[in-house]
């Protein structure tokens, strides 16, 4: 935009200012600015946004990764895609193992290229547990943020700070949510479409709650609003649509799959496979899609992993999926303590570590519930 | 840092705060230089010694070439300060690119040269700063400007915080009187620069981030399939975003300088409602245009050696203008075309000087728009990624795939042209007057509440953007 300067000899330029009593005009702007903000922030807590909802992305799960490095070398840590991530309770993990695993599952990504940085990272020596919806795993696509291991290369000084101050922000403020900003409500409308064009109404919406150490759950209000659960649902089966898995996708991701976990064996690491549960239509296509003998059994198989998966387990299949591929909170931490106990079970590297005493403690699925971080 | 994050809201809100302690100049002025390099090195701490070496090298081959009498000397001594500079910037930025065009070149003769693989990490605003630092030892070559006593006062003119890695390139003559003496905003000047940077931040987070990146991304991303009406949309969403984000920028750097109580140049007027590129380059990238033409097209010979060198000289200013943008030979022809057009233009001045054409608005008008027109064809070049991208987009925007899907969603084809409209509306408006003195003319209410929307729009929209496009310059 033009705006006049004028040149002064010695002092260089000197710009004009509008002649209006700019300091009052401030403070006026400044409590308007804010009467709007506190209506935003009443109107968006009546959506259900929550302060202390972290808004999880490539900040935090840096913050994570990096927990590997500065730590021991056998930790506990989770990989994977969003099942995993909200159906994971990482508190009855504690409960049952005496260690919180680092929770680095991140929603929409492919698990094998983190799979791949921890197999080449010399300083993992640990249990790595890999949670794998068939859909996203065998993928020639890493998923929706491919670029999580470049950005903790590079996150810059600037980066970090700013994640800091956004998380402290996060804690009191419901609407700093990047699914709540404006340019996304605006895209919710359901415009009519021109032809052939899928629009931004048929994206994922918000599906999750984050709190600290990236706890994640299904957000709490999909599990009460049945027209959210309803798009959910109908995002889930738009993307899972899709022709039967390629074998030879199925030979390279095994492959790859089973020389990093070499690696990681090599240094003294064990892996292990979890297959969280589905249901309804989205079970359905995963079914037709990734047929199990071919590709579950098959990826257990060749990589020599101990796996478990949901439909081995008739306690399993009666979990709360309100979205139909994501376990409601409660069911979470049910469905965390039984898989954290079938691997105490069968998965010696966990045995060694964890011995009987802390193997046997006994904690109900309610009162890990109740101890889980929530929001304030 | 970038401007639209909360780190710089923290880090401004303190270096203001100690600007108007009651501090001597000379420790407000350390204050400024301390702060500015701390906004550099959070970026990449290491890149600062780049920063550094070529601050104090230009500051001694200055001093040397103002105290050489003897031309042959003055002339060496530029040369180093221009081999640093350019050095720097040519293994920073253009490395790469050279290795992977000699080895195009040497696979023409059938010999497959596999160069090294460099992993070069191109420093922030280099391109900025070693123009700005470069432009001072030029001066001092051709007598322009005094050498700077002091060695911290130009650390500070080439690393001031506003504009270090986006622009406005400033001249010694813009800052450095202004260094002399103490300088705090006014109340005015400091209310005043906070509106401006709210302009400039809502430019960047709700129109050039929120409304046009996506669907610039949507349809660049997807240049081999797109049809005509979805290309143009990219296209003209570009140009909406490209104006937004480097104009935004520099609208932040000169309301945050100001609040300062620093005084500095537009870098941008209105270009879309530009009537010619000449016109065009007199509004857009103000302060790039101006250096092009004061150290390279004028040493050149400018228009003082005949017509056919004339045309010789402007091709060569903006190929290297182009070239200046990024190391891609779709920069280097999106110069080029630049060139071609302020070539045309001219000679089309001449052959036209006498024809007596219509002088009206609708003539005007019709001038704007086809220039805003054959900007756009140049901006296609300048947002591809490779020169096939930038050939299907041209095909598809000539209507030559009629068969292609359509790709953008009602709301960002509506989103698109309200952007695109308003903009161009308000460059129309703006062209002939002053923005201080239609802010000046608008009723208070209308400036509150213009104000407090564009604060609040940028608060929710929380750009998710890490990086201004001019940054990668």
């Amino acid at each position: 935009m033009p705006s006049s300067t004028s040149s002064s000899d010695l002092q260089g330029f000197e710009r004009s200012v509008p002649g209006i009593p700019w300091l009052p005009t401030l403070a006026l702007v400044a409590s308007l600015t804010m009467v709007l903000l506190v209506g935003w922030e009443l109107a968006m807590r009546n959506l259900g946004l929550q302060p202390g909802d972290l808004d999880d992305g490539r900040a935090y799960w840096t913050e994570e990764r990096r927990k590997l490095n500065a730590g021991p070398r056998d930790p506990l840590v989770i990989i994977g895609d969003s099942r995993i991530l909200f159906d994971t309770n990482l508190e009855t993990w504690k409960e049952l193992t005496g260690r919180r695993p680092i929770q680095l599952a991140l929603m929409g990504a492919n698990a094998e290229p983190i799979l791949h940085d921890l197999a080449s990272d010399e300083h993992f020596a640990g249990l790595l547990v890999i949670g794998t919806a068939e859909f996203s795993y065998f993928s020639h696509d890493a998923g929706s943020m491919p670029d999580v291991i470049e950005y903790m290369n590079r996150e810059s000084p600037s980066q970090r700070i700013g994640h800091y101050l956004y998380r402290a922000a996060s804690r009191h403020l419901a609407f700093l949510d990047s699914n709540y900003t404006l340019f996304t409500l605006i895209e919710r409308h359901p415009w009519r479409e021109r032809e052939n064009v899928k629009g931004p109404y048929l994206d994922v919406w918000k599906i999750s709650e984050a709190y600290d150490g990236r706890q994640t759950y299904l957000w709490s209000r999909l599990e009460r609003d049945a027209e959210l659960r309803r798009h959910a649902e109908e995002v889930w089966v738009d993307i899972f649509a899709g022709e039967a898995v390629a074998a030879e996708l199925v030979d390279e991701v095994s492959a790859r799959s089973r020389a990093a976990i070499e690696r990681i064996r090599a240094r003294g690491g064990e892996v292990v496979w979890v297959r969280p549960p589905s249901a309804g239509p989205i079970l359905a296509t995963e079914r037709a899609r990734y047929p199990r003998r071919e590709v579950w059994d098959r990826l257990v198989r060749d990589t020599g992993s101990f796996g478990v998966h949901f439909e081995d387990f008739p306690a399993m299949r009666q979990y709360e999926i309100p979205d139909s591929s994501h376990l409601s909170r409660a069911s979470a931490v049910e469905f965390t303590e039984a898989y954290v106990r079938e691997l105490l079970e069968n998965v010696p590297w966990l045995q060694e570590r964890h011995g009987d005493d802390v193997r046997n403690r006994k904690v109900t699925p309610l009162e890990a519930h109740r101890r889980a971080p929530r929001a304030p | 840092m970038v401007f639209n994050s909360l780190t710089f809201v923290v880090f401004f809100a303190i270096v203001l705060a100690l600007h108007n302690l009651p501090f001597e100049w000379r420790v407000k002025k350390f204050n400024l230089l301390f702060a500015s390099y701390l906004f550099y090195a959070a970026w990449n701490p290491p890149f600062i010694v780049l920063l550094w070496m070529s601050t104090v090298v230009d500051w001694l081959v200055a001093r040397k070439i103002h105290r050489q009498e003897d031309q042959r000397r003055r002339k060496a001594w530029l040369i180093v300060s221009i081999a640093l500079n350019l050095g720097f910037l040519g293994f920073f930025k253009y490395w790469n690119f050279a290795l992977e065009n000699w080895q195009a070149f040497m696979a023409t003769f059938g010999v497959d040269y596999q160069p090294p693989e460099w992993n070069i990490l191109l420093p922030v605003g280099i391109s900025f700063y070693t123009f700005h630092s470069m432009s001072y030892t030029l001066d001092i070559y051709w007598r322009r400007v005094e050498p700077i006593p002091r060695l911290s006062d130009f650390a500070l003119f080439v690393a001031f915080f506003t504009q270090l890695v986006a622009g406005p390139i400033l001249r010694t003559s813009d800052l450095v009187p202004q260094l002399a003496r103490p300088r705090t905003a006014t109340r005015d000047q400091l209310g005043w620069g906070l509106a401006l940077m709210t302009l400039g931040l809502f430019e960047k987070v709700v129109i050039a981030d929120g409304a046009l990146a996506p669907v610039t991304d949507m349809v660049f991303g997807a240049a081999h399939t797109v049809g005509a009406m979805d290309a143009w949309l990219g296209t003209l969403a570009f140009s909406g975003q490209i104006f937004c984000d480097f104009a935004g920028y520099s609208t932040i750097a000169i309301g945050a300088a100001l609040c300062l109580g620093f005084h500095i140049p537009n870098n941008f007027r209105a270009p879309y409602a530009a009537i010619g590129f000449s016109d065009f380059w007199r509004q857009w990238h103000i302060s790039l245009s101006t250096w092009l033409r004061d150290y390279l097209y004028i040493p050149l010979g400018g228009s003082h050696k005949g017509v056919g060198r004339t045309y010789v000289n402007l091709m060569i200013t903006m190929l290297l203008g182009g070239l200046w943008h990024g190391a891609n030979w779709t920069f280097v022809l999106w110069g080029g075309m630049h060139g071609i057009f302020l070539s045309v233009e001219r000679w089309l001045k001449g052959v036209t000087a006498r024809w007596g054409l219509p002088n009206g608005f609708a003539f005007k008008l019709l001038l704007a728009l086809l220039t805003y027109v054959l900007v756009n064809l140049t901006w296609v070049l300048f947002r591809s990624e490779s020169l096939a991208s930038a050939q299907s987009m041209f095909s598809a925007m000539a209507g030559l795939r009629p068969g292609a899907a359509s790709l953008l969603p009602t709301v960002k084809v509506l989103e698109t042209a309200l952007c695109i409209g308003g903009l161009l509306c308000a460059h129309l408006y703006m062209r002939d007057r002053q923005f201080e003195t239609v802010v000046a003319g608008a009723p208070r209410a209308l400036i509150v509440a213009t104000w407090t929307l564009m604060v609040f729009a940028v608060i929710i929209t929380q750009g998710t953007g890490d990086a201004f496009i001019y940054f990668q310059f």
